[in-house]
């Protein structure tokens, strides 16, 4: 049960509500306080989580930054009256009421603006003036009213809820995804994310006590030294003590210039990066046409190189005309060159044969097989010499038609032919790369189109806009990092400079020491000793805090995720970076989809929530935004059944009517329905409270 | 309209912060009040964003409890 309840909100003229009071009940009976507000986009939904923080705050946090107006004419968004009560003379004013119940005691808070005088005519924001009550509703006959308006703002600073910390417990789906850079801390700075999640642990308390004692401690080391410079009679020593005194005032004026350009950078950066956010629409038209100016650019080189390629190729692409001719004469010297070869081998034979008749007229033995033979006879004579006759005809003749082309000529024929068709696979080669340029035209082609449709669909004016402060972006990261390093410099000139005026300073405190001195010495050793006792308690706190909410957002965690079987949990550094656990022995750090991460963020937000010493219920816009059907079902089911009050305002493609009181309707005080009602006018949204009393 | 000032976590850094700096040699002459007086100012400080004043305060703080000691008050 949260220690604060919100028992019921009452708004009159607000924003899309006109009229009124419209109310909606969130107090339920048997402990049941939770409540879903349904509605399509552009009912009321948004505007009734916004009428909380205005109630509390007493202003709208505008995406981008700043505040909602007061009034259309102060206002190019959508202002907090009502447009339509605006326009009626005596319809101008609004007001949110929240009642509560905060430890044990019940409550009434209403703030409003009202016209300063009766009857007046409310043109701006100037026209109206404020009204803030709290009432203490314990005795409800005679209700004790305060109406002192910084009281009450404190009171609730102090109590409620601070101001700096109601990201942690008012917040939508977009906020959920910020948590996603404590997961990939190269992704973005996440700077401010986790200065707020120390500022919700109180860790500036120890953290500021360490920063601040260790000023003082060098604070009074000066003022020590100035002390002591006025009291010595060594004037040496005096003149260097003013003058370490001097180069410290310096070396601190710098640092701190440097500090403040370091923190005026980060702060327009984030401002920028809130507005890129807004302008996200643009900013990705702008994105997607950077990469397809990109590839434009690829494809019209690939283009160029491509052309070149083909007009190099069209210089040998006449020989690709001969080509048949080449091979024709390939062929016919393939044939000459069988021809020589059978010649050659005929001549051989014949040859062989020549001087087997040449050793058979000498009666010499057979020159094949070595048979001895009989010398011939005149007869055998005769027929030998008359073989030996036609063999040599035969061997001459042969011998003549083998003289022409001769072996070498066949060789260069052979080589300037290969290169003929070697050549001749241009045409191939020319005709692949061709077609590479036409399929690589009509990509360009394409994204000429694209670029020209992304074009249209740009808004000149913004392009210009978002192009600026993308420019200006730039140029704040670099002055944050000029200043950065300037500040480090400086800060060793100035521990060098302390550490001087120390070794010139630090005399035991003696019996003829002033009452000054004294005083400074012992001043500057309690703000030593505290600085380090901050200091370790800042390093053991945020260990121990650290611990707590790694346990509890993984407890909500493996609740909360629908796919808790293949995870053991989440690890937290204590620079709380994020990393969710696989359940790999020993446990990985698993990369996570978007919607494990949004897990992770309702996980880290209700521990740390838990941790703080806020007990504030956890109010919801858009609560499905970034998770799939699946994991939403787990988120509803987890929140909707645990002690904490919550609110959940989903819009009806993230959870129906019917379907969010089937499922829930046991664990809710109430659900609404927001319908918009167009009247004779003017535009007002009705709420219809689901019954759910069959449940209850 | 009472306070809650039962915060558990400012509950803890007190204690954990009074327990340290009652072991603490050069600081046995503060307190319960000075500590208390510490918390609050850094307290503020930590979340009030119109509150420069904490060097200031606690410059203060730091004088009176010198003068206090060097006086032997």
């Amino acid at each position: 049960m949260s220690l604060l309840l919100i028992k019921r909100i009452e708004v009159v003229n607000w924003q899309g509500y006109y009229g009124g009071p419209h109310e909606f009940d969130f107090e339920g009976t048997n402990g049941r306080n939770s409540s879903i507000v349904y509605a399509d986009n552009g009912l009321g939904k948004t505007a009734l989580w916004e009428s909380i923080e205005f109630v509390l705050f007493n202003t709208v946090t505008k995406k981008n930054g700043g505040s909602k107006g007061l009034v259309a004419q102060e206002s190019a968004d959508k202002p907090l009256m009502n447009v339509d009560a605006f326009a009626e003379k005596d319809n101008q004013y609004f007001s949110v009421t929240l009642y509560f119940k905060h430890e044990g005691t019940d409550y009434r808070l209403l703030r409003g603006w009202y016209p300063k005088a009766k009857n007046m005519s409310v043109t701006s924001n100037v026209d109206l003036k404020r009204v803030l009550e709290l009432e203490d509703l314990t005795d409800r006959n005679n209700p004790n009213r305060h109406i002192d308006e910084k009281k009450i703002d404190k009171w609730i600073d102090d109590n409620l809820l601070p101001r700096k910390l109601r990201q942690f417990f008012l917040f939508d789906g977009t906020r959920l995804e910020e948590y996603e850079k404590l997961m990939n801390p190269d992704s973005g700075p996440g700077e401010e994310l986790k200065k707020a999640i120390e500022a919700l642990i109180r860790l500036p308390i120890l953290s500021n006590g360490a920063q601040l004692f260790d000023e003082l401690d060098h604070s009074y080391a000066t003022k020590l030294g100035i002390a002591r410079a006025n009291e010595t009679d060594d004037k040496l020593l005096r003149a260097k003590i003013l003058e370490c005194k001097a180069d410290i005032e310096t070396t601190e004026k710098e640092m701190k210039q440097d500090l403040d350009t370091v923190n005026k950078c980060t702060k327009d950066i984030q401002a920028i990066d809130d507005w890129l956010k807004v302008q996200k629409p643009t900013a990705d038209i702008q994105a997607e046409l950077e990469r397809l100016r990109r590839d434009k650019e690829t494809q019209t080189k690939e283009e160029k190189r491509l052309k070149n390629e083909i007009d190099s190729l069209l210089e040998n692409a006449w020989k690709t005309i001969l080509y048949d001719q080449i091979h024709e004469c390939q062929h016919q010297l393939d044939i000459e060159l069988r021809t020589q070869q059978d010649r050659r081998e005929k001549t051989g034979i014949l040859k062989t044969k020549l001087e087997d008749v040449n050793r058979h007229l000498a009666g010499e033995p057979c020159t094949l097989c070595g048979t001895q033979r009989k010398p011939p006879s005149a007869k055998e004579k005769k027929a030998l010499t008359e073989q030996q006759d036609g063999l040599l005809n035969n061997i001459d003749k042969i011998e003549e038609e083998s003289k022409y082309p001769t072996a070498e000529e066949i060789t260069r024929r052979q080589q300037a032919l290969r290169k003929l068709v070697t050549d001749s696979q241009y045409l191939n080669t020319l005709i692949s790369t061709e077609n590479e340029r036409e399929k690589v035209k009509k990509l360009l082609k394409n994204i000429e189109r694209d670029i020209r449709i992304k074009e249209d669909a740009l808004d000149d004016d913004l392009d210009a806009l978002v192009r600026e402060k993308k420019a200006q972006r730039d140029q704040l990261i670099e002055a944050r990092g000029a200043a950065k390093t300037g500040h480090s410099n400086c800060k060793v000139a100035l521990d060098f400079h302390r550490g001087v005026l120390s070794t010139l300073t630090s005399t035991p405190i003696a019996e003829g020491d002033s009452l000054i001195v004294r005083k400074h010495t012992q001043s500057q050793s309690i703000c030593a000793a505290l600085a380090t006792v901050f200091q370790r308690t800042t390093d053991e706190f945020r260990q121990e805090v650290v611990m707590f909410v790694e346990e509890e957002a993984s407890r909500t965690f493996m609740g909360v995720s629908n796919n808790s079987e293949n995870y053991s949990g989440l690890k937290i550094t204590e620079d709380f970076n994020v990393d969710i656990m696989d359940k790999h022995d020993p446990p990985r750090r698993d990369a996570g989809s978007q919607a494990q991460s949004i897990a992770m963020a309702y996980s880290m937000l209700d521990s740390l929530a838990k941790c703080s010493d806020f007990d504030f219920p956890m109010i919801v816009d858009t609560p499905g935004r970034g998770m799939g059907s699946r994991m939403a079902e787990a988120v509803w089911d987890y929140f909707m059944k645990t002690d904490r009050q919550v609110i959940f305002l989903p819009y009806d493609k993230e959870l129906k009517p019917e379907e969010g009181d089937s499922l829930y309707g046991d664990y809710l005080a109430a659900t609404y329905e927001l319908e918009k009602v167009e009247g004779k006018n003017h535009t007002e949204i009705r709420l219809r409270r689901n019954n759910l009393e069959r449940m209850i | 309209m009472h306070d809650n000032k039962k915060f558990h976590t400012r509950n803890q850094i007190n204690q954990t912060l009074r327990k340290r700096i009652l072991n603490h040699d050069a600081l046995k002459n503060l307190d319960d009040g000075d500590l208390d007086e510490i918390v609050d100012i850094l307290f503020r400080h930590a979340f009030d964003d119109h509150d420069g004043d904490a060097k200031k305060n606690l410059t203060k703080l730091v004088d009176q409890i010198s003068s206090r000691i060097v006086q032997g008050r």
